[in-house]
């Protein structure tokens, strides 16, 4: 049967014209428009997901062997949800037939794609701690490739001690280099000390700008896909997230992209909400609050919850992991804002109270590590006199490990780590007094626990270990409150940062590539912004080849007349796009000078150089200072763009009347 | 060159520093005062959007700066007046600044509009409840929570404060038949112990304790199952066995309460341990420590209770 959708998948990279280097990860292979991914795994259960476009009928296959994949979940057990539009109108023609009663009966994804159909796959009755195979079906179809890499490690029994590893990130969600970096050199870093990782927490903020569907597709399944696919990514939900999704319904791209225990599946006590739960991993009991839009105070319910939860928990270990951190003086402040000034005084008392070894959050652009702490809740400035027990730097080779007495018991110690380091750009306003470490650089960390010794390494972009610290938690550690603990140096601000450009992101189309042939015109200025409109009839324009220029270079379409030439030039070109609910992010890669504004289908789009006004009344054009090519992000294009034919339109302007130099070299791009 | 006047230079320096951030202004987010000044300038040069002042109203609000955020939030909801969200984003702003009549009001207006949008409806009426509970209406608090749990019944928090409103008007049955549907709907492990509270408030003493005695052998911290039995006990006419768990829960407390003396809920706990032993001024000093560290209407009816019985 000729599918609509396996058309789509084909056409769609011919129609988008050229590609770009598809380095963090690229779009899924066709059905897929979200490889399987693994999620919510327990001693004997995991839930696989994944997305195609369009229907299938879906299956999957688990097995100990992969030529024995003997387990088969198939339809009336695979949880089914779709995004068919809100109503026909807006549905694109090559999806109207999928809009059956059948379908439209099924539950909803908050605002994926249109034509996106979500498959949710709980294979039970499995093993603890036992590798599984697994592959994914359309009826007897199969659609993931014969590799052992889609495979699987069941949860240990609650309580089994043996060494784990898991990783930790935060703020990740650019689609940018530094967000590949930082996985890539976790990859490196577990390949070459050859211990693979058991599962991940990410502490928020994996899908900017807003969290939509878009850019969790984008920004975190194709920037992660190969991680995702065999281990278990157990998130909290960050104040980029919250823009889209709300805690208080568990609705929202973020909830859409998750499967969370409510009931207390993988261990502790059930919370009834996916906003925030708790798991057990052998002998370490994880809580996940949400601390960006829900009650924190003492008498709300996640409180009562979190305090419910400790007062079960009987693991070794106890690590608590949510998005705002307690202490930073990263790109965010603690002593100043409220959310994080909260989770201070009446989240942190209960959990200091319940015996919790770790806490680990992001929020806070940077990496920082603190001593081992207790007791600092002040909602004024936060002081370190009495509040550190163990001011070493607890490195097993330098200072030594911090110590604790076993088992799990109120105010023996806290390490704080904010991870806010691992993608987006880094800021830095201070020093915690109670931070050890304070490393401004890009990377995450990676958590070992070996029976009574729990070990944390900052891994940097680069692969480097930046930081290591260590607690043992073994016989009985007497509790020494320092009245005047080691103080970090303070922090002097740079005179002058220096300005960074924005980045084009990693994986993208080109939709007119440098170099296209353009209509151009050097007196539509005068005709206002008319010329920018879809309808406009420009066939007495010239066509000619980017770039145009004049002065200092070689152009492809030189323009005539030297320092007394035309002042300014403008240029539009078609270009399709099939589907644009896929579309995350729209840019422009351009060489210019001196001004710019761009418009899509008449609307602008970017305005770079150039104040008020535009065409023959533009006001305050700027000298571009500086040169080559920039990255735009174009501003809310979204609402612009329409499934079909689309226009581009840019007008160039030299800043002043004795401008030599001009200059048009433009590429549009989209992430998606 | 031409020379320009310090009007335009201000104009041009604002631009010029637009101009390097904008690019980034999708992905950037570093700290609230830093996008405050953002989104000034964008508002400045683009003008005022709903979008950009909600984004705004957000970044002072974690600023505690409530009184510019109202004024954001008032602009973004005249310039998209079909924005609901904008409209309760307001009302909460509102009841933060302590202006019940005017959170009323703006939660009335999203309410009027919200006749598609179930779950922003139901989120309206919670809201709406809790200013009827700051403004000491109780029955129309009660049958807000009970309109927004019927549009929205999946919130195990919302059951959570209509049963904390029931507790206080004493409708106890109502609250466990409310709890019960909570627990089937939700599955939620808290709601479970809110239930076994129920059970003592209204008197099931020999149900309750049938549901304390596993949980207090499940639990490695006990003092809360161990005041729940007591209360079970005492109802029971079992005074000597209440007192020993009494004793033990505050021995537990005070163990893990800390030098800062600031964990809320322990000390609410220790409070009422305190209480039913009779010790009724170490009792007070917990409930006023309690409400000092972030307590809220639970300690607080314990408070006046005690403050108003005779010889307190
Ligand atoms: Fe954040």
């Amino acid at each position: 049967m000729n599918k609509p959708w396996c058309s789509l998948s084909t056409i769609l990279p011919l129609l988008l014209l050229g590609m770009g280097p598809l380095a963090l990860g690229g779009n899924p292979p066709a059905p897929f428009s979200r490889s399987p991914y693994v999620q919510a795994v327990s001693p004997h259960q995991i839930t696989i997901v994944w997305r195609t476009e369009g229907p299938v009928t879906p299956v999957v296959r688990a097995g100990l062997t992969p030529g024995n994949l003997n387990l088969v979940v198939s339809r009336g057990s695979v949880i089914e949800r779709a995004s068919l539009g809100k109503k026909e109108s807006e549905v694109p023609a090559h999806w109207k037939s999928i809009r059956t009663p059948k379908n439209l009966a099924l539950p909803k994804l908050h605002s994926a794609p249109i034509g996106t159909f979500q498959y949710e796959a709980k294979i039970t009755a499995l093993k603890p701690s036992t590798t599984y195979y697994y592959a994914v079906y359309d009826g007897t179809k199969r659609l993931t490739p014969e590799s052992v890499e889609y495979q699987f490690i069941t949860q240990p029994e609650a309580g089994t001690r043996r060494p784990y590893r898991f990783w930790v990130l935060g703020d990740s969600g650019t689609g940018r280099s530094s967000q590949k970096a930082v996985h890539d050199a976790m990859l490196g870093f577990i390949k070459q000390d050859a211990k693979p990782l058991d599962f991940w927490i990410h502490v928020g903020d994996m899908a900017y700008g807003t969290g939509q569907d878009t850019e969790f597709q984008t920004r975190f399944f194709e920037s992660y896909e190969p991680t995702l696919r065999s281990s278990v990514c157990w998130p909290t939900m960050g104040n980029h997230e919250g823009s889209t999704s709300k805690g208080t319904t568990g609705v929202g791209p973020y909830y859409d992209a998750y499967v969370m225990p409510t009931q207390g599946e993988s261990g502790g006590v059930a919370s009834g909400t996916e906003a925030y739960f708790s798991f057990n991993h052998g002998n370490i009991h994880f809580i996940c609050l949400d601390s960006h839009d829900l009650d924190r105070k003492p008498e709300g319910a996640m409180a009562k919850w979190l305090k419910a939860d400790l007062d079960k928990a009987h693991s070794d270990w106890l690590i608590a992991f949510w998005h705002h951190p307690p202490y930073t003086k990263g790109s965010h402040d603690s002593d100043k804002e409220k959310d994080l000034i909260e989770m201070r005084s009446y989240i942190l008392p209960i959990i200091e109270a319940g015996g919790v070894d770790l806490v680990l959050t992001g929020h806070s652009h940077i990496y920082e590590r603190s001593m081992l702490i207790d007791g600092a809740y002040s909602t004024n400035a936060t002081t370190a006199e009495t509040f550190v027990l163990d001011d070493g730097d607890g490195g097993p080779n330098s200072d030594g490990a911090y110590r604790k007495s076993a088992g799990l018991n109120p105010h023996l110690g806290t390490v704080q780590v904010v991870t806010g380091h691992s993608g987006q750009s880094l800021g830095r306003t201070g020093t915690s007094p109670l931070m050890r470490r304070t490393i401004l650089e890009h990377g995450s960390v990676l958590i070992d626990v070996d029976g009574d010794t729990l070990t944390g390494r900052m891994i940097n972009k680069n692969g480097t270990e930046r930081d290591v610290f260590s607690i043992i938690k073994r016989g009985t550690v007497a509790v020494n409150r320092l009245p005047l603990p080691w103080q970090p140096p303070e922090y002097k601000k740079p005179s002058s940062t220096p300005s960074s450009t924005a980045e084009a992101p990693l994986d993208f189309r080109v939709l007119i590539p440098r170099g296209a042939e353009w209509s151009y015109s050097t007196s539509a200025t005068s005709k206002g912004s008319l010329w920018t409109l879809i309808d406009f009839d420009a066939s007495d324009w010239k066509v000619a080849p980017a770039a145009f220029g004049r002065g200092q270079g070689v152009f492809a379409t030189p323009l005539a007349g030297g320092r007394n030439g035309p002042r300014s030039l403008c240029v539009r070109r078609e270009f399709q796009i099939i589907q644009t609910d896929r579309i995350t992010e729209l840019g422009l890669r351009i060489n210019y000078a001196d001004a710019f504004i761009a418009y899509i289908n008449g609307r602008e789009v970017a305005r770079v150089g150039a104040g008020r006004g535009n065409g023959r009344n533009i006001q305050h054009l700027n000298p571009r200072e500086g040169s080559g090519v920039q990255y735009f992000a174009l501003k809310n294009p979204g609402s612009a763009l329409r499934n079909g034919t689309n226009v581009f339109a840019i007008e160039c302007h030299a800043a002043s009347e004795d401008s030599l130099d001009f200059l048009l070299d433009p590429e549009l791009i989209a992430e998606d | 060159m031409r020379i320009l006047c310090s009007c335009q230079r201000l104009h041009l320096g604002l631009w010029i520093g637009l101009l390097t951030l904008m690019p980034g202004r999708l992905t950037a987010h570093a700290g609230p005062e830093h996008e405050i000044a953002e989104l000034t300038e964008e508002i400045l040069f683009f003008g005022a959007t709903s979008d950009r002042l909600l984004q705004r109203a957000i970044e002072y609000r974690t600023l505690g700066r409530l009184k510019e955020a109202e004024k954001d939030l008032k602009q973004a909801v005249s310039l998209q007046p079909s924005q609901i969200g904008i409209r309760r984003e307001l009302a909460r702003v509102q009841f933060g600044i302590g202006q019940t009549k005017e959170a009323l009001q703006s939660v009335e207006s999203g309410l009027r509009i919200s006749e598609n949008d179930l779950d922003e409806r139901a989120s309206l009426l919670m809201l709406r409840g809790e200013l009827q509970v700051a403004d000491g209406k109780h029955e129309k608090a009660l049958s807000d929570f009970d309109a927004a749990i019927q549009l929205h019944p999946a919130n195990a928090d919302w059951f959570l404060l209509r049963s904390g409103l029931q507790r206080r008007l004493g409708k106890h049955e109502a609250r466990l038949a409310g709890l019960k549907e909570g627990i089937r709907r939700t599955g939620s492990g808290m709601l479970e112990i809110e239930r076994t509270e129920a059970l003592l408030d209204a008197g099931h003493w020999a149900l309750a304790l049938k549901q304390i005695q596993p949980e207090l052998e499940a639990s490695r911290l006990k003092a809360s199952w161990q005041i729940r039995r007591a209360r079970a006990l005492i109802g029971l006419q079992r005074r000597a066995e209440a007192e020993t768990d009494l004793k033990l829960a505050v021995t537990e407390i005070e163990l893990r309460l800390g030098p800062g003396l600031k964990e809320a809920s322990l000390l609410g706990d220790r409070g009422f341990a305190y209480e039913l032993l009779g010790q009724t001024k170490q009792a007070l000093y917990d409930y006023l420590a309690a409400m000092e560290a972030g307590s809220g209407l639970e300690v607080q009816t314990r408070l006046k209770a005690l403050q108003a019985a005779p010889n307190p």
